[in-house]
């Protein structure tokens, strides 16, 4: 896939005011760094500043320490709600002040896991705590009223009100999603067909007639029909792994986004075929994981997909149409964890930084430093165990040089871990000159062991503190190679070999019982 | 050896030689998610490491099966090694017989 370079419109949009404020006024000027503040001087001495895209990452610590906040939501007037999952309490932050209010729950030992609004502005939270139960938190009365699941131990986490203000949850060690129906809050819960699934994580299709629900131990994805309360289970094929799926949202067609927490991929449902699509994060280059861990999942306005990588500690956004993503690494040594993570009005990305005891906000208009782009020579029909080549394009963004290095990720893997044999650059280090591109080539041989199916392969341009991955997606055929299947499946041929040793005896045996009875 | 105490022989190893296979195989698996599991430890709110997926019935009947035709072809085996040791004893003592009388 080529991307063509395209300007920062934002970029674009202050050198436009720029322009008309100079026309208009004679001035000298003077400008900062490409990230940052650009400052124009006018003659009369006024220094104007506007703020071009800035990836700063700001954290804001918690006032009770180590309260391991886990979830977060953005609620109106520029506040925020989020749950304090070792110290038991509620916490709001006003972003104006940049001050935080808490509210400790009034059970001994609570364990509240993820929260959710309704359409009243009341709060309502899980409680892990034994045997499970769902709160809910007026702020206008500061009133706490408890609902414990109708099963017991059942672990709830996530919590999602529908636009009748009831309120849906996941129970994930009783393998039920509960239901408590306004006003008078009278539970239901409804089993999943899969046993031990742990159903987590749910999310509305566009008219709210069906949850989507990911099931993080089968790997699959459940649909849940309000009406009739059937479900539907979407199973990967048999050419993608999805360990441990976590965060789900839809986008505007309707299409279903997952994270793999037990892998390194955001991946796709398309529902209406039921194709699964994965698009890779980088992997950890070092440390003690070989996946990055992908949490949580939240959607914006352009529908872009925003996401934290938990082993990786970094903040990604995936743009859905041109298959980049871009990964910001989170400051601090902690990684960064949550259950559920937000938007505000502004379209700015804020998450919870479990380990740091923080919570924390990426200006939605963000950009990583570099784009990078791949071309396949053929990504249709590729035979499993041929190499394919590919060219890929990197372009510094910055008015500065850049250095860069290289990496690979593909679906090839349940990890995201990629072997040279599989994605061979003929570099994996550049030097690119302020706003300059350069072109490396590779090789894509995607294993002869790979069954059939739709896979991706991701190219990742590393430099500071973030990193671009340019996706395309490859198809691959299998054809029936007996060699290859004997190999594949020996441990079958040799039970099938048993099986013919077991028949040669019992005609042995009945061969000299005829014989003995001559 | 005779021929069928040779093919309930090779049977028995071979059924031992992919039990053995699918031991180290399960083995190295479970470790491979039990050290996943422990760092999803750190996953505060999710259900790893609060229960497990549950045991995988399919892989448990298989090795049960393999064990099962193992066990009958190791018994088949010694067995007719058994009968071939008797049968050739009792040869041998005819034998012996044979050769005193025809003295």
């Amino acid at each position: 896939m080529i991307k063509d370079s395209r300007p920062n419109k934002i970029g674009q949009r202050y050198f436009a005011i720029v322009a008309l404020f100079l026309l208009c006024t004679p001035f000298s000027a003077s400008t900062s760094s490409a990230l940052g503040y650009l400052h124009i001087q006018a003659n009369s001495g006024a220094i104007i500043a506007v703020q071009q895209a800035t990836n700063e990452i700001k954290l804001f610590q918690i006032p009770t320490a180590n309260s391991g906040p886990n979830a977060i939501i953005s609620s109106p007037n520029d506040t925020f709600w989020f749950v304090e999952f070792i110290s038991g309490k509620l916490g709001e932050f006003f972003v104006r002040n940049e001050s935080f209010k808490e509210f400790p729950i009034p059970e001994n030992g609570s364990i509240p896991a993820s929260l959710a609004m309704d359409r009243n502005g009341n709060i309502w939270f899980s409680d892990q705590k034994s045997p499970g139960s769902v709160w809910m938190f007026n702020p206008a009365t500061d009133h706490f009223t408890q609902f414990y699941t109708l099963t017991k131990n059942s672990t709830p986490l996530f919590i999602l009100p529908d636009n009748q203000n009831d309120i849906w949850f996941t129970e994930t060690t009783a393998n039920r999603i509960g239901e408590l129906t306004y006003p008078t809050y009278k539970m239901a819960e409804y089993i999943l067909p899969s046993s031990n699934s742990a159903p987590v994580e749910l999310a509305w299709d566009q008219n709210q007639s069906h949850l989507w629900i990911t099931e993080t131990y089968t790997g699959k994805i459940a649909s849940f029909d309000l009406s009739s309360h059937d479900f539907r289970e979407f199973s990967p094929p048999a050419s993608l792994s999805v360990r441990y799926p976590v965060g789900i949202v839809t986008d505007g067609s309707g299409n279903v986004w997952e994270s793999e927490h037990g892998g390194s991929a955001v991946i796709e449902l398309i529902p209406s075929n039921s194709t699964f699509k994965p698009y890779p994060t980088s992997t950890p280059s070092s440390g003690n994981y070989s996946i990055s861990a992908v949490a949580t999942l939240a959607i914006d306005s352009k529908g872009f997909l925003w996401f934290v990588e938990h082993f990786s500690n970094n903040v990604g956004r995936l743009d859905p149409a041109t298959g980049e993503m871009d990964e910001f690494k989170i400051p601090g040594s902690e990684q960064a964890y949550s259950v559920l993570n937000a938007l505000d009005s502004k379209g700015n990305f804020w998450f919870t930084d479990f380990g740091a005891n923080e919570i924390a906000e990426i200006p939605g208009n963000a950009t990583a430093p570099l784009q990078t782009s791949v071309q396949l020579s053929q990504n249709n029909n590729v035979m499993s165990g041929k190499t394919v080549d590919a060219e890929i394009r990197i372009e510094n963004l910055l008015s500065s040089p850049e250095s860069v290095s290289l990496g690979t990720t593909s679906s090839f893997s349940a990890t995201g871990s990629t072997s040279k044999e599989q994605i061979l650059l003929n570099e994996t280090n550049l030097s690119l000159p302020a706003k300059g591109e350069a072109f490396v080539s590779a090789e894509i041989t995607p294993n002869a062991s790979l069954p059939s199916g739709i896979y991706s392969v991701g190219i990742v341009s590393l430099t500071g503190n973030s990193s671009s991955v340019g996706i395309a997606f490859i198809s691959v055929i299998n054809e029936f190679n007996l060699p290859q299947w004997i190999f594949s499946n020996f441990q079958f041929v040799l039970i099938g070999l048993v099986v013919i040793l077991g028949l040669v005896y019992a005609l042995l045996w009945k061969r000299s019982r005829s014989l003995e009875k001559k | 050896m005779e021929l069928k105490s040779f093919v309930s022989a090779s049977a028995a190893v071979i059924a031992l030689w992919i039990l053995f296979g699918r031991f180290i195989s399960e083995y190295l698996g479970a470790q491979s998610e039990t050290s996943l599991l422990k760092a999803f430890a750190k996953c505060p709110g999710l259900p790893f490491g609060a229960y497990s997926k549950g045991p995988d019935y399919i892989d448990i009947s298989i090795d049960a099966g393999l064990a099962v035709v193992a066990a009958v072809f190791i018994a088949l085996t010694i067995r007719d090694i058994r009968r071939k040791r008797r049968a050739d004893l009792a040869k041998g003592e005819d034998a012996k017989d044979q050769e005193s009388d025809d003295l």
